[in-house]
């Protein structure tokens, strides 16, 4: 009885929205200032604040049996996913494919999360979540998130044929992208999501396409939860935030956005290209950022910025080294970080 | 001249006709011929047409049919004296232009309307594929968003072939590893921060409940 309630609310909340509402949705600057901003229009229904439906959405992704496609736009390239999640008794199983070229599968049985590529052999690393286009703490707690972001609401849309609701993850400075989704007002799905800058320009977008959710698990999901997996490898395992500092004694990185923390530091050698690589990963939780420091290579170099999407890399020919800075951050802010980089 | 007759080197000169590489000959003017101009100009069609949308457009035979209702201003089919009495009679006030026979001129008509069909279909498709201008100096193709980075791999090659011209091969081999190991760390080492969070979270669950 409540569900039904809430849903004649809803449609109730549309009618009105789309009387009251005249500006496009996305272009709406004046909703974004407050952190708490709540839906007011329709009284009836229990006032969601863009935290609140953050949180459904997190829940929402774990609980529904749910067959998805989306795409990912970057710049003038599209990469096509499928997307499928189901709940089998106790297990909770996930497949993302990337539909595209070589392709990319991941599989994921509860917190085993197994990648398989076309470049390297199948690893498999225990997580919660696939890493992939979305970020995976948006399919968690999301309050890690409150140091650095600040969480509004936008205004309301129609995305894949479905009332939507735009919520922002906005960067609390101008070194990060806003993170902007949009969500479905009923089942508080994704809808589209997109990285966005300081001038309010989409850099990279991820769109669904078609989202159907079903009573039943897909039988594609049991048939593949019944695969033998490689083991989770154990070497990463061992990664404990304890002793990172002492593992890196050799660079100084002078800069870094607020709210980054190192998440792990080490040496070793790149598994594409066997390059021996002094490594630090560093997140905010939404996104990481990888600094490399590596050997120059010969001949005349050349640094400079690369960029594809909301991703930058940046290529810093420091004195007798070169720093690499990957990550999904700003052009500008990767290169401050590079340069910051200093021998002890 | 009958169907049968029709040689190897007569379909060579339709062919040829076709694609615009000899004129027309008095062996076309056949109505027999004309058939099988049309057969060629459908086979034209169909290889030229690519995986577009396939397009055969008879209009050999439609503007056929059109200058079937055409008044006649030289018919050598006729004795000459008929064919002035046609003129002066039914048609004072044109000109009499061809001296070619009927099927002929039809079809030379058909054919010409049929290749600018013809050049206007391919037209379009070459130009979207002129459409990609890669003057951007920041290699904004190179294919390492997303997942599947490495070059080889990529769903994209021929924006990253645009792309990998800038960049000497070297420093590219490296840009993909750096893009595939940060993806590959950002998975390991965010399962070993998730890992924790949720031990916390899992925490405060049990405590609300």
């Amino acid at each position: 009885m409540r569900k039904l309630t809430s849903v004649c609310s809803i449609f109730l909340f549309i009618g009105t929205s789309f009387v009251t509402m005249s500006a496009p949705v996305y272009s709406n600057p004046v909703v974004a200032q407050d952190s708490e901003v709540t839906v007011q229009a329709n009284k009836e229904a229990r006032p969601e604040t863009a935290k609140s439906l953050l949180i459904k959405m997190s829940e929402a992704v774990h609980k529904n049996n749910f067959n998805a496609s989306f795409a990912v736009v970057k710049g003038n390239n599209m990469e096509p996913y499928k997307w499928l999640h189901g709940i089998n008794g106790t297990d909770e199983l996930e497949h993302l494919s990337l539909l595209n070229g070589a392709g990319l599968e991941v599989f994921r049985v509860n917190n085993k999360v197994t990648y398989f590529e076309p470049q390297s052999a199948p690893y498999t690393v225990i997580a919660k979540h696939i890493s992939g286009p979305i970020p995976d703490v948006l399919f968690q707690d999301i309050t890690v998130l409150e140091q650095a972001y600040n969480f509004t609401l936008g205004g309301k849309g129609r995305i894949a044929g479905r009332a939507a609701q735009l919520v922002k993850i906005e960067a609390k400075d101008e070194s990060k992208f806003n993170y902007w989704l949009w969500l479905d007002l009923e089942s508080t799905l994704l809808l589209k999501a997109a990285y966005v800058n300081k001038n309010g320009e989409a850099l990279e977008q991820l769109q669904l396409t078609h989202v159907s959710m079903t009573k039943h698990i897909a039988p594609e999901l049991i048939e593949m939860s019944k695969k033998s997996f490689p083991q989770a490898s154990v070497e990463e395992k061992e990664v404990s935030t304890g002793d990172i500092k002492d593992a890196q004694g050799n660079w100084q990185i002078g800069w870094l956005p607020e709210g980054f923390k190192l998440l792990k530091s080490d040496r070793h050698n790149l598994s594409l290209n066997n390059e021996l690589a002094d490594y630090y990963l560093y997140g905010d939780g939404l996104i990481e950022v990888s600094v490399f420091v590596q050997r120059p290579l010969p001949g005349k170099r050349r640094g400079g910025i690369l960029s594809s999407g909301a991703t930058s890399i940046f290529v810093h020919n420091a004195d007798g080294f070169d720093v690499s800075v990957v990550g999904n951050i700003p052009g500008m802010t990767a290169k401050t970080i590079a340069q910051s980089v200093q021998r002890k | 001249m009958t169907i049968k007759q029709l040689t190897e080197q007569d379909k060579a000169e339709i062919s040829a006709f076709l694609d615009a590489e000899e004129g027309m000959s008095d062996l076309m003017a056949q109505s027999e011929a004309g058939k099988t101009l049309e057969r060629y100009s459908l086979i034209g069609d169909a290889m030229r047409a690519d995986d577009k949308d396939f397009i055969h457009l008879d209009i050999a035979s439609k503007v056929a049919s059109q200058l079937e209702h055409e008044p006649i201003f030289a018919d050598f089919n006729k004795s000459e004296k008929n064919t002035e009495a046609v003129k002066e009679d039914k048609t004072p006030n044109n000109v009499v232009a061809f001296n070619w026979k009927k099927p002929f001129s039809q079809i030379a008509i058909a054919a010409s309307v049929a290749m600018f069909a013809i050049v206007g279909v391919q037209t379009v498709p070459s130009d979207e594929s002129q459409a990609i201008p890669e003057s951007m100096p920041s290699l904004q193709t190179v294919p390492f968003g997303g997942m599947a980075a490495p070059v080889s791999y990529s769903s994209e090659q021929p924006a990253l072939q645009n792309a990998a011209s800038g960049l000497r091969k070297l420093q590219q081999q490296r840009i993909g590893a750096l893009v595939l190991e940060h993806q590959r760390q950002t998975r390991i080492a965010s399962s070993a921060k998730k890992q924790q969070n949720n031990d916390l979270n899992n925490h405060e669950n049990e405590d609300a409940k």
